[in-house]
């Protein structure tokens, strides 16, 4: 193994050598070796055929002393075999076996004295050749020639051969590797020099070098492959420098546009070594740091110098965390300048890891945030500044609730006592509708400040023992009377289960019910209206039942549901045209079933009718007699407190001005009138009123304006203004507050609401009680639930131009009223729409759109709901400055008017 | 052949060809079995002309004078010698010596020797006899004793005159005796 080993590594020229060698020297070997066995062979038949042919001589010769029984004569004879030095005896023995004569060399072993015959004629061992000739006479075997001869002779003739031929055989082996040696030149030249040549070109790197090949042998082909072969890597070589140089001038140039970026974009790209700590920061990294390479050694005690002091464990925590646990490294701080000024700097970096999971590098980068930092911090500010506000503004409306509801009850039971004194029918009337009105603007008002309340967290739940029977019941007496007027059927049912007595809030839970059932009775035409109460969950201490409504009213899309308790949402716009009510009932009772612990859904499909469930957790209450009815607060005290109360009226509408007016003074209230912002003032300094109700919109000087100046004068400290406005939105309202105003009436105009919020605002004079209040709450109920059954009623019709229930509504459904005020309204918008064509000719747009405000105002009262959007429509040309657009709402306003005579004599005749 | 020559001659194959374990055990040969045997043997180491008066085929041994061989002759009835089958002749008054190609010449003919050798002159008979002063009287092969042992003394010049040639090897062991007496 060794050898081969040996024989491997050597060079070509020794493996010539090695083989000449063996392959001579095996040869020769052979060949001495089959010349020594040869020899051998010959020389021993040469022996047998020398020894043989002597016996042979001699036994003729012994043939007659044999016959004549001569052993001398014999002995003689065999004498003569002396003469061959190798022969070492000769016996003749005769018939008889017996020795006949001999001859023996001195100084040799005897012969044997016997002879017996085994018929072998000559026979070898290792020192002699035994002959025996048979001596034949006459065809008689008489007698046997045994003659031995030494081998030594032999021997040594043979040593010699194999020494001579030993020596001629290294000759001729030294004369082969001698010519080898010298031949081997021819074959391994050629390599050799190719070799060398391969050397140079691999450590001096030349590639133009080339061999010159000899012949067409294997070896001149090697030198031309090899010669090829260098000019294919030399024509690679040329192609990859081209590259080369290709690539870095390309990455100079990525190299640079990156620079670029990193210089717009202020961001920066570092590397750091954990294990040399060393860092490699790209130049904008070296610009947010305020450094140049050559005065800052970038390591990580240096990085934590820059950074600002009060940031340092934060930075070198979470340099900690992202090498130990692995967490993201993102993170803003400052850093301190060398000319001391401070940046912030948002860093994000990722921790190398090796394939053991031991940290090596961390790569990152670092941008300059300063900027934006600044702007983060403004913007911050201004938004805590706006949450602020906002959270006082609903505080403070929460809080309003206590004060809205005291004057209310007043309203409604002044006009709740009033009724009951003698009056004449005129009288009556507008003190009913006084009190309907009262009643409205209180439920409306009420779910303003709920939702207030719940918007500023401020509403909590009372929790008190009582009897769910007495609920039902007034749910029977309230929701089920306005149902069975309408002609619907009204049921309310609770389980055997259900317990009576609860403890919670029963004010509450009753708000959620007469909201829902109220909602079922008014968006049904026929058929019922169910409450029904199952047991859902009993425990020790809490009660969770279920609460159905069911109607059989128009229903629901599942558009509608999904967007029935968001906020200020009805089932569609069309709907607040429709039915009114602000939207948010449903809202609020969410609100109030989640404060009680339970969830609020509805089931329907559209002309399928609904169902309204909720649950609710309630505690067992103690039983208790049951209380016949539940204290709330009236419409009817409201009107009672609007009794003799001074009011001014600023509005620009004579219309609006008149319906106003007169439902005020109804209620017992005198009533002042003003145009606009300055003759409310004018008369405000003149006079004491007790409340200004102002309409934000007027010309001269507006409600917003005029406030203003009443709350910058101080003799008027403490004069109550309510807002009138059209627009009963957030922002509006907001207004209203902002400008100075109490509080504000959306438009059109509520009786129930302007009686209730005026209630408000003014001082208790009457002393209403709770009672009467009571009672007066009741009456205005039933007398809204005739309104809202005869607006139903008109909603059947369909293609109406006008609905005249809205009016009605307003003067508490009275015939002859609602005919005089449609008639006014005509009137109106007769001799407005004459001086619209005339400031449509002059091209004034202006006058034009003040005049479609003004007649949009009536328009809404009486209910002419599609001849008001025209009007506004016509206002909002004006704003758009589109005098085309203006001219052609105007050709519609007029025949839209006809219709809209028409089917007021129709319905009011 | 009577009984007895015939077991002589079984007993003789026996000893010359079974070897020494039987010859140990057999008598030694007499005078005349040794005689008999060497006349044998003689023939074979002369060579006789071709053309001649005796029969081709024959090897006829003619006995003239007191037969002392007794039964030993009889041995070489019926055997070979060169090719030739011994013929055994007593000589009688008709019988004419030179168709024998062996005559034996008893020692009872000593006084008669000169007459029966000239009786054969010019004839190529081997005259062969056991008388002492026959081969100096011109018989060419005569026996001898000599330490008890049979010895043979030959006239080589008798036996040219007669053209007969004896082999050197024959004569290498004889005693060479000339015409005239003398030994040489």
């Amino acid at each position: 193994m060794k050898l081969l080993t040996l024989f491997r590594n050597a060079s070509v020229k020794r493996k010539f050598i090695y083989i000449a060698f063996f392959a001579t020297g095996t040869a020769l070997l052979f060949a001495l070796m089959m010349s020594l066995v040869l020899q051998w062979l010959l020389v021993r038949a040469e022996l047998v055929e020398t020894v043989g042919s002597q016996s042979r001589i001699i036994a003729t010769n012994s043939m007659a002393a044999l016959e004549f029984n001569d052993p001398k004569a014999a002995t003689q004879t065999l004498g003569a075999m002396g003469a061959i030095k190798d022969i070492e005896f000769a016996v003749i023995y005769g018939r008889d076996g017996k020795t006949f004569a001999a001859y023996s060399r001195e100084g040799t072993e005897a012969p044997p004295e016997s002879f017996v015959q085994n018929g072998e004629l000559h026979s070898f061992s290792a020192k002699h050749l035994d002959v025996f000739y048979p001596i034949i006479v006459e065809g008689e075997r008489i007698a046997t020639l045994h003659v031995r001869s030494s081998l030594s002779a032999l021997y040594d003739k043979l040593l010699w051969n194999m020494a001579m031929l030993s020596a001629a055989m290294l000759a001729g082996l030294g004369i082969a590797v001698v010519l080898v040696s010298r031949l081997q030149t021819i074959i391994t030249k050629p390599i050799s020099d190719l070799v060398g040549l391969m050397d140079q070109v691999s450590s001096e790197k030349n590639f133009a070098l080339r061999a010159r090949p000899d012949g067409w042998d294997e070896l001149g082909t090697l030198a031309r492959g090899f010669n090829g072969m260098l000019e294919q890597i030399q024509a690679r070589d040329d192609e990859l420098e081209q590259h080369r140089a290709h690539l870095e001038q390309l990455v100079a140039q990525r190299t640079a546009r990156l620079t670029e970026a990193q210089r717009i974009a202020h961001l920066g790209n570092w590397e750091w070594d954990v294990a040399t700590d060393t860092s490699e920061w790209s130049d904008e990294t070296y610009r947010i740091f305020g450094f140049t390479p050559q005065q800052f050694i970038a390591n990580y005690e240096a990085f934590v110098q820059a950074i600002h002091p009060e940031d340092r464990q934060l930075v070198e925590d979470r340099v900690r965390e992202a090498f130990e646990l692995g967490h993201p490294y993102n993170i803003d701080h400052r850093i301190l300048c060398p000319d001391g000024s401070v940046r912030y700097v948002h860093e994000q970096a990722e921790v190398i890891r090796n394939e053991n999971g031991q940290a090596v590098k961390m790569l990152g980068t670092v941008q300059d945030i300063s900027e934006r930092k600044l702007i983060d911090d403004e913007l911050m500010l201004a938004k805590q500044a706006a949450d602020k506000a906002n959270r006082t503004k609903s505080e403070f409306l929460a809080n309003m609730s206590h004060e809205i509801r005291t004057p209310m009850n007043a309203i409604i039971g002044m006009t709740h006592l009033c009724l009951k004194t003698e009056l004449g029918d005129k009288q009556r009337d507008y003190i009913e509708k006084a009190n309907q009105s009262a009643k409205t603007l209180m439920g409306i008002i009420n779910d303003i400040l709920d939702f207030s309340k719940i918007e500023a967290n401020k509403m909590t739940l009372e929790s008190n023992d009582f009897d769910l029977r007495t609920i039902l019941a007034n749910m029977d007496s309230v929701v089920g009377h306005l149902a069975r007027e309408k002609g619907l059927r009204f049921d309310t049912s609770s389980q055997a289960d259900v317990p009576n007595f609860l403890r919670g809030d029963e004010l509450r839970l009753g708000q959620v019910l007469l909201n829902l059932a109220g909602n079922a009775v008014k968006f049904t035409a026929e058929g019922a209206v169910t409450i029904s109460v199952n047991l859902k969950n009993a425990e020790e201490k809490v009660v969770e039942l279920e609460f159905s409504v069911r109607d059989t009213g128009v229903g629901l899309s599942e558009e509608q549901m999904q967007r029935l308790f968001h906020p200020f949402t009805q089932a569609d716009a069309s709907t607040t045209r429709q039915y009114g009510g602000t939207g948010l009932g449903l809202v609020i009772s969410k609100q109030l079933v989640e404060m009680m612990g339970g969830g609020i859904w509805a089931e329907s499909a559209p002309g399928k009718g609904s169902v309204f469930r909720f649950t609710a957790r309630f505690g067992h209450g103690k039983a208790f007699a049951a209380v016949t009815q539940a204290s709330v607060e009236s419409l009817a005290a409201a009107r009672a407190r609007l009794r003799g109360a001074n009011i001014l009226l600023a509005e620009d509408n004579p219309f609006n001005q008149q319906v106003a007016a007169e439902l005020l003074e109804e209620t017992g209230a005198t009533v002042a009138l003003a145009n606009n912002g300055r003759e409310a003032l004018a008369l405000l300094f003149k006079e004491r009123f007790d409340i200004v109700l102002m309409d934000v919109q007027m010309p001269e000087m507006d409600g917003y304006e005029a406030t203003r100046k009443i709350r910058a004068t101080s003799r008027l400290a403490g004069q109550k203004v309510i807002a009138m406005t059209a627009n009963a939105m957030a922002e509006d309202r907001e207004r209203c507050l902002a400008s100075g105003m109490d509080d504000f009436i959306s438009k059109p105009i509520d009786p129930d609401q302007i009686v209730l919020v005026l209630a408000k605002w003014l001082p208790d004079r009457a002393g209403i009680t709770r009672e009467e209040g009571l009672v007066a709450d009741l009456r205005s109920g039933k007398e809204r639930r005739r309104g809202g059954d005869r607006r139903a009623a008109k909603v059947r019709m369909g293609d109406d131009v006008i609905d005249l229930a809205i009016l009605g509504h307003l003067v508490s459904d009275d015939p002859d009223k609602v005919r005089k005020f449609a008639l006014k309204f005509l009137e109106t918008a007769q001799k407005t729409l004459a001086e619209m064509d005339a400031a449509h000719t002059s091209g004034d747009l202006a006058a034009l759109g003040g005049l479609g405000h003004k007649l949009k105002s009536s328009a809404r009262t009486v209910g002419a709901m599609g001849f008001a959007d025209l009007c506004q429509a016509l206002e909002s040309a004006d704003k758009a400055n589109d005098l085309s657009q203006a001219g052609m709402l105007l050709r519609q306003l007029h025949p839209l008017l006809e219709r809209i005579a028409r089917q007021v004599e129709q319905e009011t005749a | 052949m009577n009984k007895f020559g015939k077991t002589i001659l079984i007993l003789l194959c026996v000893i010359f060809t079974a070897g020494r374990s039987i010859s140990i055990h057999a008598a030694p040969p007499t005078e005349y079995e040794v005689k008999t045997a060497f006349i044998n043997s003689i023939t074979k180491y002369v060579e006789w002309p071709s053309a001649a008066a005796y029969a081709a085929s024959t090897m006829r041994l003619c006995v003239i004078g007191h037969n002392s061989f007794g039964k030993a002759l009889d041995t070489l009835r019926n055997k070979k010698v060169s090719g030739l089958v011994w013929e055994i002749v007593p000589v009688g008054s008709e019988t004419n010596l030179k168709e024998c190609r062996v005559l034996f010449i008893a020692v009872s003919e000593s006084g008669n020797i000169r007459q029966i050798l000239d009786g054969i002159e010019g004839s190529t008979v081997l005259t062969i006899g056991d008388t002492e002063g026959y081969a100096e009287q011109g018989v060419m092969v005569n026996f001898y004793l000599e330490d008890n042992m049979v010895r043979i003394e030959i006239n080589i010049d008798a036996a040219r005159r007669a053209g007969l040639n004896i082999s050197s090897q024959l004569l290498k062991l004889a005693r060479i005796v000339n015409q005239h007496g003398g030994v040489q």
